[in-house]
């Protein structure tokens, strides 16, 4: 996002559950929890993902609660 | 009394009848316990994102109820007992009006187009 550094003008990070208004973040839903884990299994940080500190905060829960029910990887076959 | 809801991964080695057999038992023991079954959602077998004893799928079924509190460490405790049931994982409730996102995901998609603009 923030990649086009040229001059002044890179792209405004927005936090994309604000953005589709998710009320609080459920650890079943794991197409969206997906988005915010790389592809080895780790949380994105919030200064890469731009999350709000609120959703940034239900997300962790929510990710370790879907590690813990095998819906999100603790971390990738490959690289095991 | 509070709203619980219990997820718990059955062994996929298991036939329907015995599938069946565990999550009446399941509900069984919240009854027993003084709780009261709400809704019970299966999702079926999916594939694991990891290994548990040596399985790569499992059978989900969730159970939403409500009870006094004692209730979550007893069920959890039989769970663990179980030796059919791989993982199970208890939380309060959040009512699902709450998780879903308000805008729809094609609104979302046209406005991130038009962001990128």
């Amino acid at each position: 996002m923030a990649k086009e550094r040229e001059g002044k003008s890179f792209k405004k990070k927005y936090c994309k559950l604000c953005f589709e208004k998710v009320g609080f973040v459920d650890y079943k839903d794991e197409k969206r929890l997906g988005r915010f884990v790389t592809d080895r299994g780790k949380i994105v940080p919030r200064r890469v993902s731009g999350t709000c500190a609120r959703h940034q905060k239900q997300l962790t829960t929510a990710i370790k609660r879907a590690r813990v029910l095998a819906l999100l990887p603790f971390t990738s076959d490959f690289y095991r | 009394m509070t709203k619980y809801e219990t997820t718990f991964i059955l062994d996929p080695g298991l036939d329907e009848n015995q599938v069946n057999e565990e999550v009446k038992k399941a509900g069984q023991w919240v009854q027993d316990l003084g709780g009261e079954v709400l809704e019970v959602q299966r999702w079926g077998k999916r594939r694991l994102a990891y290994e548990i004893n040596r399985r790569r799928d499992g059978i989900y079924t969730l159970v939403l109820y409500q009870g006094p509190g004692a209730i979550v460490k007893e069920l959890e405790r039989r769970l663990g007992l179980n030796e059919s049931v791989l993982r199970s994982l208890t939380v309060l409730h959040v009512p699902p009006e709450l998780t879903q996102p308000q805008v729809d995901a094609e609104a979302v998609a046209a406005a991130a187009e038009e962001a990128d603009e």
